[in-house]
C-alpha cells in the first residue's frame, strides 16, 4: 500500500446516531461511538445480527440521514456535499429499479438526473450493462427480469456516476443461493477491476469473508463495532477460495465473534 | 405488423362472445315482441329503435355529437382542474386536510341540485352544461392524484435522494409515474361521469342534446326516440372510455406489457 492509499476515503469519527425520543416517544440508541476508516478501492463488510445499525450506518454515509453526534468525512467531504457531487452510490436489498423505464434508462437515471448529454449516458449504461452481465436486457422492462439480473441493473444504475464509494445493503439478501454466490463472484471480480471502494452489509458471514478485504463485526444495543477481521486471502478469489483452510477458519473466526457480541 | 396482426386477432378473440350474445339477444328481443304484441310505449322492438336512430326532425347523430362535445369539453376542464388540486392536496398535509372535507361534501351533492344553480350562473348556453360536467368529473382524479403522487415507493424515493435529484427532477421522474395508474383510474371514472354529467345538465334546461331528446321522447311518449337516445349515450359512454383506456394502453406499457404476460 503506498501512501496515498492509507489516506481514508470514507471515515467515521464518533458516529450516534438516536431515533426517535422527541414527543416523548422510545428513544433507541441505534449507533454508539462508531469510529471507522475505509481506505480508497478497499472493501469492507459489516456483518452483525438485526437491529445492530448496519444500514444506519450506511445512511449516514450517503446523507440519508443525519448522525447525533460525530462526523462522516467522504473524500474530506461532508456527505451531503459528497451526495451533491455524485460521489455516492447506494445499493439496496430492493432492486428499486423504475418500472416505468426500460432497463437501458434505469440505469442511465443518475447520469440523467446530473443532465449527461442522451448519447453519452446511454453509451455509459450500455457500456455499465456489459460490465454486469445484462447488455441484452437493455430493452427489457424490469418486471420481465428475475431477482438477480434486477439486482444487476440496479449496481450498474449506483456505478453509472463513478461514485467514490459504493455502499451496499444487504443487495443480495432476497437472492436464492446459487444466484449469490454467482453474483459475488461476479462483484468481487468487478470491484477487483474497477477499483470500487465498496461498503457492503450481509448477514452471512461466508459472504462478508469472500468478498472482502476487512470484515467489520458488530453488536447491538448500542450498535458498536466489537471486532475487525483482515482477511487475507488471495486475490483475485475463486470459489475455490472457499475450500482453503484459511478460508474456512476466518469464518469460525467470524462466527465466533458474531456470537459473543451476540446476548439475547 | 405481424405484432398488429395478432393484436387485432386478439381482440377479435375476445369481442367475439359479446358480439354472438347480442346478435341473439336482438332476435330473441324482436321475435318476443313481435309474437307478443307488446306495445311500443312497453318495450319497443328493436327495429322501431332502429328506425328511431336515423329519423326524427334532428338526427340523433347530431345531438349525441353535441352531448359528446360537452362531455369532452368538461371532462378535459374538470380533469385539469382536478389533477391540480390533486398536486396541490399531495405537497401540501395542511391544504389536504383544510379543503378535503369541502371536496368530499361537494361530491356528495346530488348532481340535479347543483345543475340548476350551476345554469344559473353560467346561463343557459353552453357553457352551463361544461360548467355542470366540470363539476360532475374534477373529483375523482383529485383523490386519485393526490393518492397515486404518494404511492411512489419509498426505496426509489432514496435512489433519487442519493442521485441529487431535484425536487423537480422527483415529480416528473418519479412521482408522477408512480401516479400514472391512479391517473388513469380517475380518468375513466371522470370520462363516464362526464357524459352523465352533459346528459343530467340538458335535462335542466336545454334546447339539444340526448337530454333534450330523452325529455321530449319521454313527454310526447315517442319509446322508440327514448330508447335510441338512451342507446346512443350508451355507445358515447363506451366510446370515450374507450379512448381513455386507449390513451393509457399507449402510456403505461409497462402496465400493458404485464397484462400480455399473464
Ligand atoms: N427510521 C427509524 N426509526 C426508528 N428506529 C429505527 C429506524 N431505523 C432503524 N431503527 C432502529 O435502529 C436500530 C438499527 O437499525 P438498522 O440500522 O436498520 O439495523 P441493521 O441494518 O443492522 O439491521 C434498530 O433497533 C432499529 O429498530
Ligand atoms: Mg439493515
Amino acid at each position: 500500500m503506498t501512501a496515498m492509499a492509507s489516506i481514508p476515503i470514507l471515515s467515521f469519527k464518533d458516529i450516534d446516531v438516536v431515533y426517535g425520543g422527541e414527543r416523548g416517544t422510545h428513544a433507541v440508541t441505534a449507533l454508539k461511538a462508531i469510529d471507522l476508516d475505509i481506505r480508497e478501492g478497499e472493501f469492507v463488510s459489516l456483518i452483525g445480527p438485526s437491529g445492530c445499525g448496519k444500514s444506519t450506518l450506511l445512511r449516514v454515509a450517503a446523507d440519508l440521514i443525519k448522525p447525533s453526534a460525530g462526523t462522516a468525512r467522504i473524500d474530506g467531504l461532508s456527505p451531503s456535499d459528497a451526495r451533491l457531487n455524485r460521489e455516492i452510490g447506494f445499493v439496496f436489498q430492493d432492486a428499486a429499479l423504475l418500472e416505468w423505464r426500460r432497463i437501458l434508462a434505469n440505469v442511465a437515471l443518475p447520469l440523467e438526473l446530473q443532465g449527461i448529454p442522451k448519447d453519452k449516458r446511454l453509451a455509459r449504461a450500455r457500456e455499465l450493462l456489459r460490465l454486469v452481465g445484462i447488455a441484452e436486457f437493455e430493452n427489457a422492462w424490469p418486471r420481465q427480469l428475475s431477482g438477480g439480473m434486477r439486482q444487476r441493473a440496479s449496481i450498474a444504475r449506483a456505478m453509472s456516476t463513478r461514485p467514490r464509494v459504493m455502499m451496499m445493503d444487504e443487495p443480495f439478501g432476497a437472492l436464492d443461493q446459487i444466484t449469490r454466490d454467482r453474483l459475488n463472484l461476479e462483484l468481487s471480480a468487478l470491484a477487483e477491476r474497477e477499483k470500487m471502494t465498496v461498503v457492503f452489509v450481509t448477514h452471512s458471514i461466508h459472504e462478508a469473508i469472500f468478498l472482502s478485504d476487512r470484515v467489520v463485526v458488530m453488536s447491538p444495543r448500542p450498535g458498536r463495532i466489537t471486532e475487525v477481521i483482515d482477511v487475507d486471502l488471495p486475490r483475485p478469489r475463486t470459489l475455490a477460495v472457499r475450500e482453503t483452510p484459511r478460508f474456512n477458519e476466518l469464518c469460525r473466526l467470524g462466527e465466533r465473534l458474531l456470537g459473543e457480541g451476540f446476548h439475547d | 405488423m405481424t405484432d398488429l396482426r395478432a393484436r387485432l386477432t386478439g381482440y377479435a378473440v375476445a369481442a367475439f362472445p359479446v358480439a354472438v350474445t347480442t346478435v341473439v339477444l336482438v332476435i330473441v328481443w324482436e321475435v318476443l315482441v313481435t309474437v307478443t304484441g307488446t306495445p311500443a310505449y312497453i318495450i319497443p322492438a328493436p327495429s322501431r329503435i332502429w328506425d328511431a336512430l336515423f329519423s326524427g326532425n334532428a338526427n340523433l347523430a347530431w345531438h349525441t355529437a353535441l352531448t359528446g362535445f360537452e362531455s369532452i369539453a368538461g371532462f378535459v376542464i374538470g380533469s385539469v382542474l382536478g389533477a391540480m388540486l390533486g398536486i396541490v392536496f399531495a405537497y401540501s398535509r395542511f391544504i389536504a386536510r383544510s379543503l378535503m372535507p369541502y371536496v368530499i361534501a361537494s361530491n356528495t351533492i346530488p348532481v340535479v341540485a347543483v345543475a340548476p344553480i350551476i345554469m344559473l350562473w353560467f346561463g343557459s348556453g353552453l357553457g352551463s352544461k361544461i360548467a355542470v360536467t366540470a363539476f360532475l368529473s374534477f373529483f375523482p382524479l383529485a383523490l386519485n392524484m393526490m393518492k397515486g403522487l404518494q404511492s411512489y415507493d419509498r426505496t426509489v424515493m432514496e435512489v433519487f435522494h442519493v442521485a441529487a435529484a431535484t425536487p423537480t427532477q422527483r415529480f416528473f421522474k418519479m412521482r408522477l409515474p408512480s401516479a400514472l395508474p391512479y391517473i388513469f383510474v380517475g380518468l375513466k371514472l371522470n370520462v363516464t361521469f362526464s357524459v352523465i354529467g352533459a346528459i343530467v345538465s340538458e335535462f335542466v334546461q336545454a334546447d339539444r342534446g340526448l337530454g333534450f331528446v330523452i325529455m321530449t321522447a319521454y313527454r310526447t311518449l315517442n319509446m322508440p326516440r327514448l330508447w335510441a337516445a338512451m342507446l346512443a349515450s350508451a355507445l358515447l359512454g363506451i366510446l370515450l372510455f374507450v379512448l381513455v383506456a386507449a390513451a393509457e394502453r399507449l402510456l403505461i406499457p409497462w402496465h400493458s406489457s404485464m397484462r400480455e404476460a399473464k
